[in-house]
């Protein structure tokens, strides 16, 4: 039994409960056949989503519901299952899941890791580790590395493994990607944003810049600024 | 051929006659008064080393030492000596002894009473000790007995009683001082760690300026040696110790006995204020300093002295042409030697000056007439020349800083006297010395290589050296042009000739074999000027009949380093300010220039001791002015050194300000930091603000992330500016860079560097990553059939998985695996040039790669079995060994899923391509990775990288 939020959740153009004119010029707009683009804004939980679900069913009928899980993920899963079952292996859905969530959408690597995760155990659990690439862990440990220290120290350390990572050839977007994701985990409320702002702004320069080891460097020293402010703020917040 | 000088020596024969000559003409009073204020200073250096608290302990000791231990700790002396002066040193020490055991600690003067009268004895024993005496005055100087030219004198032989003293204190000290301090040394340390830390936190002059400085009389601190501790409130420690400079005084790290006073301020360090105490030093405040000043009457400088007392030499002599050298200086030498009583080394001066000029007298009666005409005839040139020039030493007596006996100037004499011998016939030479036992006196090698800063006496020592030992030289430097090609035609050649000058000039009676080839300024050879010259020189060296010496700046330039491997190295340092002081005077003081001594001290040091760049500051200085002040000078010597070149190190130290003179810096010096090499100063300081520890954080960890943070920020604005610069060629923005790159970095982190800057990673991570990206490109056309991806999604996804598949087989089954690999990597058009590859690319933070693991024995069979069989690739083999651009684009576009060796370039072994041919022309491909494809797309960085490179 689902939450009443979800249970009374409007799901026709036709049952909702305000804004009825606006309702019916999407309606309208619907069978005049030529559909624009739509910027929809509002704060939250004014029902802009539920809107709009109720807009693509009055455009592609009932069937608009199944796809809501994740189009790619879908995809990949199914060729994920097609290829196991020529190969002769039988695939649990949630690890096929985790691959595709894994593989960020690229289908090539969903399969290099399946056929990695067949080597490394057959047959299949679904809480399997899935292997990852030597540069990933690499950025991890890295990521790792500047949250449980914020000295000159040891951003020398980092500079020598960005360093590393770039002479491997990863390209610093990548690297920069990858490390923000991973710094976010261990960032929360306000600072997830700031975090995310700041490796845009030097991602951006980056590509305006000749030196990536550069701007790699100061992302991180900004991180290790910021983080090591934000802690040692939170800290004294709680003892007083 | 009209650029190469040959020398105007004469003959082997008539130099030898008359060795002397060279050394006797106008440059010879200079020398002596050179050298005499050169050995004031050098004594002085000495006594400051003897004079603290062990000194007079182990003098006392000496003193109490019985007879026979005296003799067997001077092993120097033979033993008809020991006996003979003996006596002589029984008495002067008794005689020393009631007075030092007194006054221990010994003051200055009564020390010097003692020697003195220890001298007195001594002479007392003269007429019997002399001659031995004589022979050992000489052995335990540094100094030669260049003292032809000094008059004769009284006999002093000083130094005997000086030298055994000087013996004996080493052991002692040595003894003394573990046991000494060992006791309390961690609670020291603590105490020393908090001082330490107190001081860099410790505040700044809190009102500078705010006393009037009064105008004191001239010299009026001569002789006087002051320490300055903490922090004097109305002036920086610079400025006080340019003050002390200024009126003559001198300026020391640390408190000695010598220390007449200690000038205390705010937060003065402890121990020295103990150890003045202990010495009785006088202790002022920054007001006693001014008093000081104000109140210490004038004094003549003890230059001016002995340049005044040349002068009235001079003028006396004039009149008779300055016929006779050595007996102008003699009166100069008696009104000097009063006035420095205190110095027993220009007493030893004169003793030696005695003895040279007893057993050459006779030369010296011969030379009299020619060394005169020199004389005029050099008195008529000397107006046009530059003072460079004019006061070019010579004789190697002359050269500053080379008189040691293990000086470069006498390595490179005894190389060249034994030159011929050990080269001599076929004979080969002899194996080179290994490099850490033993001294290596270059006999080995054929060539020598002086190597050191600009402005030292290379060139000079060269040349006089191949005067000295008659040998005639061709110089040629970086006027010539010295490609491979000339050099083989123009040196080549001459290096067989023999010289026929001589010979026709009637004076030899056989053709004169002994000449030196000077290749001056090989860092210079370079460009397309003098393409393949160092190379040509190596071979030249190798097969050379004659003696080549080779002159550089810097001995590290890899260009010079595979020449250094034939050459006798000889590395010239820059000599002491002192020893280039006294000579700077005494041209000075000829050109009519009034230079306070301070003030040479300061031109001296701005100029970086370099020579030649003092003589020719001075002689710009003085075109307008003829008497120049401290201040003046001061200020010039600053000008002076922003014209100094400094490396990349140096100016990273400058720019994060750790040797605390950058405070007086203005924007525009910082900027100018930034322009002595604008391609690698952003390197430098990039790499190296991390090491700096920040003033302005105060040790809080927050604050330094934050300004770290600030000027990674500005660094990288730097960045920008420098893509902006190099891809569009807008120049004018240098100094915007300048900015952001240095200027703003320097001002964020100044601070204390903890190490020697480093060398910039980036370039070498730069050229290494241009490798994997060679890889990489190349992996990805070999597998782009199979993989069908770009080379970044293949490094990024495939690589990892594709080298497990490769290496897991290997690992867990051995040999049975090897097929299975072999199979893959066919399957995938891999070579096992690419398998290594993917092996090097794949292994991450200097941890081995899985391969290593794999058993060699395994390793191989898997080599073998893959050599074995044949494997064919779907790209051409032929297409990498081609260089041509050309070929690499069309082949591209003809693969087709078969395979095809096909080539358009090898077309006649087409058909016969076979197993053979395939394996062959893999190993020429493995000889030359780099790929023309892909050298034209990195065209552009590799340029802009080239750039970085020759600055």
């Amino acid at each position: 039994m689902s939450l009443w939020v979800d249970k009374y959740r409007p799901s026709a153009l036709s049952k909702l409960d305000y804004h009825k004119e606006q309702a019916a010029q999407l309606k309208n707009l619907v069978q005049c056949g030529d559909f624009p683009h739509l910027l929809v804004f509002g704060p939250s939980g004014a029902g802009k989503k539920t809107r709009i679900m109720c807009l693509l069913r009055e455009l592609y009928g009932a069937g608009v519901e199944k796809l809501r899980i994740e189009h790619q993920s879908i995809t990949i899963c199914t060729v994920l299952f097609s290829i196991c079952k020529k190969e002769g292996l039988s695939l649990p859905q949630e690890l096929a899941r985790r691959i595709a969530e894994k593989s960020g959408r690229n289908l090539r690597k969903a399969l290099l890791i399946c056929e990695a995760c067949r080597v490394q155990q057959y047959p299949f659990s679904s809480d399997q580790d899935l292997p990852e690439t030597d540069w990933e862990v690499y950025v991890k440990e890295t990521a790792n590395a500047i949250v449980n220290q914020q000295t000159p120290q040891r951003l020398l350390e980092v500079r020598g493994r960005l360093y590393e990572l770039l002479t491997h050839c990863i390209p610093p977007e990548v690297i920069m990607k990858s490390l923000l994701t991973e710094l976010l985990n261990n960032c929360d409320g306000q600072l997830k944003a700031d975090v995310a702002q700041m490796a845009a702004y030097y991602e951006h320069r980056l590509q305006l810049g000749s030196k990536a080891i550069y701007h790699l460097e100061a992302f991180v020293a900004k991180f290790m600024s910021i983080y090591k402010k934000f802690m040692e703020d939170g800290l004294e917040a709680m003892m007083f | 051929m009209g650029n190469i000088r040959r020398s105007n020596k004469k003959l082997v024969e008539v130099k030898k006659e008359k060795p002397r000559k060279s050394s006797s003409d106008s440059g010879m009073d200079d020398e002596a008064i050179a050298r005499q204020l050169q050995l004031a200073e050098d004594e002085e250096l000495e006594r400051q080393l003897h004079e603290d608290e062990e000194f007079a302990r182990t003098l006392a000791m000496i003193d109490d030492m019985p007879k026979d231990k005296v003799q067997k700790v001077s092993p120097k002396k033979p033993s008809s000596t020991v006996t003979e002066t003996s006596p002589a040193k029984e008495k002067s020490i008794s005689s020393g002894n009631a007075t030092s055991k007194k006054t221990s600690p010994v003051k200055t003067s009564s020390k010097l009473a003692l020697m003195k009268q220890k001298d007195e004895a001594h002479k007392k024993e003269k007429d019997k000790s002399s001659p031995v005496s004589k022979a050992k005055v000489t052995t335990p100087k540094k100094e030669q007995p260049n003292a032809v030219v000094l008059s004769p004198k009284k006999e002093q032989p000083k130094a005997a009683v000086i030298s055994p003293k000087k013996e004996f204190t080493t052991p002692v000290r040595s003894s003394q001082r573990p046991s000494e301090t060992s006791p309390e040394d961690s609670e020291k340390k603590r105490g020393n760690y908090m001082a330490y830390r107190n001081y860099l936190n410790r505040e700044g002059p809190k009102a500078l300026g705010s006393k009037e400085i009064p105008q004191g009389a001239d010299n009026c601190m001569e002789g006087l040696t002051f320490v300055i501790t903490g922090v004097l409130e109305s002036m920086e420690r610079d400025e006080a110790k340019s003050l002390v400079e200024r009126y003559g005084g001198k300026v020391t790290g640390n408190v000695s006995k010598k220390t007449n006073y200690l000038i205390m301020g705010r937060d003065a360090g402890e121990s020295k204020r103990v150890k003045a105490e202990s010495f009785g030093t006088k202790i002022i405040d920054e007001d006693g300093l001014i008093d000081l000043i104000r109140t210490l009457p004038g004094k003549k400088s003890k230059y001016v002295i002995a340049a005044e007392a040349e002068g009235k030499v001079k003028t006396e002599k004039t009149p008779e042409k300055k016929k006779e050298p050595q007996v102008k200086q003699s009166p100069a030498k008696r009104k000097l030697t009063p006035q420095k009583r205190e110095s027993p080394r220009a007493k030893k001066l004169a003793s030696v000056s005695k003895l040279s000029s007893d057993s050459e007298k006779t030369s010296i009666k011969q030379e009299k007439p020619a060394s005169a005409r020199s004389l005029e005839s050099a008195g008529g040139k000397t107006e046009s020349l530059l003072w460079v020039d004019k006061y070019r030493p010579t004789s190697l007596k002359g050269i500053i800083g080379q008189q040691g006996d293990q000086s470069c100037a006498n390595k490179l004499i005894r190389w060249l006297k034994d030159w011929h011998k050990n080269h001599s016939g076929d004979k080969k030479p002899v194996a080179k010395y290994n490099k850490f036992g033993g001294k290596d006196d270059g006999s080995s090698s054929k060539a020598a290589l002086l190597s050191g800063p600009p402005g030292v006496g290379k060139t000079t020592t060269a040349v006089l050296v191949c005067e000295e030992l008659g040998y005639s030289y061709v110089e040629l430097n970086a006027s010539d042009t010295r490609s491979k090609n000339s050099m083989k035609e123009v040196v080549a050649e001459s290096l067989n000739n023999t010289s026929i000058k001589g010979f026709y000039s009637g004076a030899s009676k056989s053709v004169n074999n002994k000449h030196v080839l000077i290749m001056d300024e090989v860092d210079g050879m370079a460009g397309n000027e003098d393409r393949g010259g160092v190379q040509e020189l190596i071979s030249l060296i190798k097969q050379s009949k004659i003696p080549i010496i080779c002159m550089c700046n810097d001995r590290n330039h890899p260009k010079i380093r595979s020449l250094a491997n034939y050459c006798f190295d000889l590395r010239f340092q820059r000599p002491r300010v002192e020893q280039i002081k006294g000579a700077m005077m005494s041209v000075a003081f000829k050109e009519g220039l009034k230079i306070p001594p301070p003030a040479m001290n300061e031109i001296i040091l701005g100029a970086n001791q370099d020579i030649r760049q003092v003589l020719h500051n001075l002689s710009m200085w003085s075109a307008s002015n003829k008497a120049l002040t401290y201040d003046e000078a001061k200020s010039n010597a600053n000008n002076a050194k922003k014209d100094i070149k400094i490396g990349p190190f140096d100016v990273v130290r400058k720019v994060f300000g750790s040797d605390g003179d950058n405070s007086h810096m203005t924007l525009i010096d910082k900027l100018d930091l930034f322009f002595h090499d604008y391609s690698m100063a952003p390197l430098f300081v990039q790499e190296n603000y991390i090491h700096v520890k920040p003033a302005a954080a105060g040790g809080n960890i927050k604050k330094h992330l934050l300004l770290l943070s600030k000027t990674a920020d500005s660094i990288c604005d730097g960045d920008l500016v420098d893509r902006a610069i190099r891809s569009k060629q807008t120049w004018s923005l240098l100094p915007t860079q300048a900015i952001y790159a240095s200027v703003l970095p320097g001002e964020l982190m100044r601070g204390y560097m903890s190490q020697f800057p480093n060398f910039p990673s980036w370039l070498g991570k730069y050229s290494s990553t241009g490798k994997y990206d060679r890889i990489t490109q190349e992996l990805a056309m070999h597998t782009s059939l199979r993989t069908r991806t770009s080379k970044s999604a293949l490094n990024l996804d495939y690589l990892p998985y594709l080298r497990d598949r490769l290496v897991q087989p290997l690992i867990n089954l051995g040999t049975e695996g090897v097929q299975e690999v072999v199979d893959l990597m066919d399957t995938y058009y891999l070579m096992k040039e690419d398998f290594d590859n993917i092996m090097e690319i794949c292994s991450w933070g200097g941890k081995p790669s899985p391969f290593s693991q794999v058993d060699s024995k395994v390793k191989s069979s898997f080599t073998r079995s893959y050599n074995k069989e044949s494997h064919l690739t779907p790209y051409s083999l032929q297409m990498v060994k081609a260089t041509k651009r050309e070929t690499a684009t069309p082949l591209e576009s003809e693969y087709g899923e078969d395979v095809n060796p096909e080539d358009n370039q090898a077309e006649e072994n087409e058909d016969d391509v076979g197993v053979d041919a395939m394996i062959k022309a893999k190993k020429a491909k493995s000889s030359k990775p780099s790929k023309p494809s892909k050298a034209e797309k990195d065209g552009d960085k590799k340029q802009a990288k080239s750039k970085t490179k020759k600055k």
